[in-house]
């Protein structure tokens, strides 16, 4: 079955890929229609990824359970949180799965009062971390970590109201530091991923790169 | 000051450092000061261009596109963004990419709604939240309806005065994206860029240095960063709320981060300098 497990991912991924290139540049009617309907695809096809995304991690949890590793309650939750939610969001408060969302009832109340504030502390508690990082790892040991220290200290403060208190100079100052130095290498690591994205997708069309086929 | 005493200090029990951080934030935020917030130009400008859509009575679209996790630091923006929308009756169309958005989206719209004198379906609309990111952008670009040809709540679009024109995104007079992730970007690539219309953009602190070369570049109209940014426009609308609030404890705790940073790097310092002259007095005392 090698041919539906390589020749054939390989001929759809070089046909499409080149369809895709060329639409770009050609402005025929069929060709902008083929490519309207192609899009609709990807979309589909972002759907379905969500359906196998889910599909793996309750898979990966599952075998958790089943091999009682360590910290496997906490893929009992995990479980128990998604049936949990799942139901409450076929259910929708009697309408069914297929009419809009409903405004009240108990995923609305899952995601006020459970998902939302937990979604808050997990952000929130960041802050704790980076303060103990700063004190503990942000040493000027080189001159190139000076010149960070110093930059991040000029933005940390420019950037707040508090900034503008203390001089009217430090915003400005904070200002060029990410308008100037900081644009200058962003563009460069943009352009950089760009030609890495344009060299990996012929690679990907002309049946070069094969990682996604998988390992069998 | 011993090394001894200069370990212990650079070693700290970390939760000492959370408690004062704890300390600052709450602190910060009982204790009555006033902070002057300043807007930037880039803040400015997207303030301008929803001025700008007033005056010709247009349509926005608001993709709200974070989750709640940066909520606290996004939904301000939102807020005051609505706010100045609907108090200069411009359109807004809402709608997020993020699958966990869509409650903080409808939320927050309604309670900005219920502030102002305007209604669903004919001063603004929610799309709510549909799969596919950047392809998603293009299909609405390509043909709007067939992108979303319902409501959140499965109303058909036609059947609103805000959307029953809108044929392509290049119809609207301007789209923000309030982004905690690479949406933002999506917007700009698949969206801006094809479609041209004027592209505004909202984002964490930590993204905001990522979006200045387009700022420079034209393709962003207008850029709002993190939680002072959303102080700032609060500024410009005349409605200070979370955000110019929440710039006393961010403002505490920076300055607290920069002690912390200034004083790890005098002590390590200060140790160094120990080390070095205990080394030296090693040295000479094993000298004949």
């Amino acid at each position: 079955m090698l041919f539906f497990k390589r020749q054939l991912p390989l001929a759809i991924a070089f046909f499409f890929g080149l369809v895709g290139f060329f639409a770009q540049y050609i402005p025929h009617h069929s060709f902008e229609m083929l490519y309207n309907e192609l899009i609709s695809w990807v979309r589909l096809l972002y759907a379905f990824a969500l359906i196998l995304g889910t599909y793996s991690l309750l898979r990966l949890h599952s075998k958790r359970i089943e091999r009682k590793d360590a910290g496997y309650g906490y893929s009992l939750v995990l479980w128990a949180g998604f049936i949990v939610t799942f139901a409450a969001g076929m259910y929708n408060e009697g309408r069914g799965f297929l009419a809009g969302q409903a405004d009240t009832g108990m995923l609305m109340w899952i995601y006020d009062y459970i998902f939302k504030p937990a979604g808050a502390t997990m952000f929130s508690v960041l802050a704790f971390f980076i303060a103990s990082a700063a004190y503990r790892t942000f040493r000027a040991r080189t001159p190139a970590a000076a010149m960070l220290l110093i930059s991040a200290i000029i933005v940390m403060i420019g950037r707040i109201p508090i900034g503008d208190m203390i001089s009217e100079h430090l915003p400005t100052l904070a200002s060029w530091l990410m308008e100037v130095p900081n644009a200058a290498v962003k563009r460069g690591i943009f352009l950089g991923v760009a030609l890495g994205v344009v060299a990996t997708s012929l690679r990907i069309i002309f049946g070069i790169e094969r990682a996604y086929l998988g390992g069998d | 000051m011993q090394r001894a005493t200069l370990k212990k200090l650079l070693d700290l029990d970390r939760r000492w450092i959370f408690l004062m951080v704890l300390i600052c934030a709450i602190g910060a935020r009982f204790i009555d000061f006033d902070l002057p917030v300043f807007p930037k130009a880039s803040v400015k400008t997207m303030y301008d261009k929803i001025e700008e859509v007033a005056a010709k009575n247009g349509t926005i679209l608001i993709s709200m596109d974070y989750d709640p996790s940066s909520k606290p630091e996004l939904e301000p923006l939102s807020r005051a963004l609505l706010r100045h929308a609907f108090s200069r009756k411009v359109k807004v169309i809402a709608m997020t990419h993020n699958p966990n958005g869509q409650r903080l989206a409808q939320t927050v719209l309604e309670e900005s709604a219920a502030e102002f004198d305007v209604k669903y379906g004919e001063d603004y609309v929610l799309l709510g939240y549909k799969a596919g990111g950047g392809t998603l952008v293009i299909n609405m670009g390509q043909d709007f309806r067939d992108a979303f040809s319902k409501d959140y709540a499965g109303d058909d679009l036609a059947s609103f005065a805000v959307t029953r024109e809108i044929t392509s995104i290049s119809k609207l007079d301007y789209v923000i994206s309030v982004s905690a992730s690479a949406y933002w970007e999506s917007w700009m690539i698949y969206g801006h860029d094809r479609y041209r219309f004027p592209y505004g953009v909202g984002v964490t602190g930590v993204i905001a240095p990522d979006v200045f070369p387009f700022l420079q570049t034209g393709q962003v109209t207008g850029l709002v960063g993190g939680l002072a940014g959303a102080a700032e426009y609060e500024t410009l609308i005349k409605r200070p709320d979370m955000a110019v609030v929440g710039m006393k404890p961010q403002s505490a705790v920076h300055m607290l981060l920069v002690l912390f940073v200034v004083f790890g790097n005098v002590i390590f310092f200060y140790d160094l300098i120990l080390k070095r002259r205990q080394e030296k007095g090693r040295r000479e005392v094993r000298r004949p």
